[in-house]
């Protein structure tokens, strides 16, 4: 998996080939991000929300959409760069919240707006069933080198 | 009562945390607190101090009728997170 640095830390390679999100770790199984369509420019997906995520104050913890963000993106990223055996990791989530929800389906868009060499922009748009912006992110990401 | 609801939260992903990564500690601070307005940050450090995250966001200073576990009640028309 990685190579120990000596300071307590593994070193990670991330794999070229995601993982359904079956096999995902709980984590992202908990986000729920389904995809419905991953190209190396556009990703698209849905989360159905309720109350496993929920804030203590009950609406949707914010850090469901930065992580759909991440996924979304990523996955999008990754899919650009896998041909080169590469795989493409976030390094900056830029994720603003811009309406309350509690529950119901909310569907997620990335769209690559850069994809340089080194790193590539994506943004990334969170949607109720009305088409009304639920959040907005960007997430900047850098192309790696993956694991076989 | 008041609570501080995210309106923006902007993450720098520095360090990959794995499986094996030994337990990180996850603190956060306030940086300021005005009436409508509040920024914090947060880091997440290993034991022997390594950064592996660290954030900063924005949030949005509410009035709530009831304690923290039910939904708030909104004072004003504020439709932020």
């Amino acid at each position: 998996m990685g190579a120990d640095t000596g300071t307590g830390t593994v070193r990670a390679t991330p794999s070229l080939d995601a993982a359904p999100l079956d096999d995902a770790g709980a984590f992202l199984r908990a986000a729920g991000l389904v995809f419905d369509e991953i190209t190396a420019t556009r990703v698209t997906g849905h989360v159905l929300l309720g109350p496993d995520h929920h804030t203590p104050w009950g609406i949707v913890h914010g850090g469901v959409y930065t992580a759909a963000v991440e996924s979304a993106a990523s996955v999008g990223a990754s899919t650009a760069v896998r041909d080169q055996g590469q795989v493409a990791v976030g390094l900056t989530n830029t994720t603003h919240f811009l309406h309350s929800v509690t529950s119901g389906r909310v569907n997620v868009e990335a769209v690559a707006l850069s994809q340089g060499r080194i790193q590539q922009l994506w943004r990334v748009d969170v949607t109720d069933e009305s088409g009304r912006l639920v959040a907005h992110g960007e997430l900047r990401l850098q192309n790696v080198a993956g694991r076989s | 009562m008041g609570a501080a609801l995210a309106l923006e939260l902007k993450v720098n992903l520095v360090k990959p945390l794995t499986v094996d990564t030994p337990r990180v500690v996850a603190t956060g601070q306030v940086l300021s607190s005005g009436r409508r307005v509040a920024t914090a940050s947060g880091q997440i450090t290993g034991p022997d101090g390594t950064l592996y995250a660290h954030a900063t966001t924005t949030c949005l200073v509410i009035e709530t009728r009831q304690a923290p576990g039910h939904a708030p009640v909104r004072e004003g028309n504020g439709d932020g997170r």
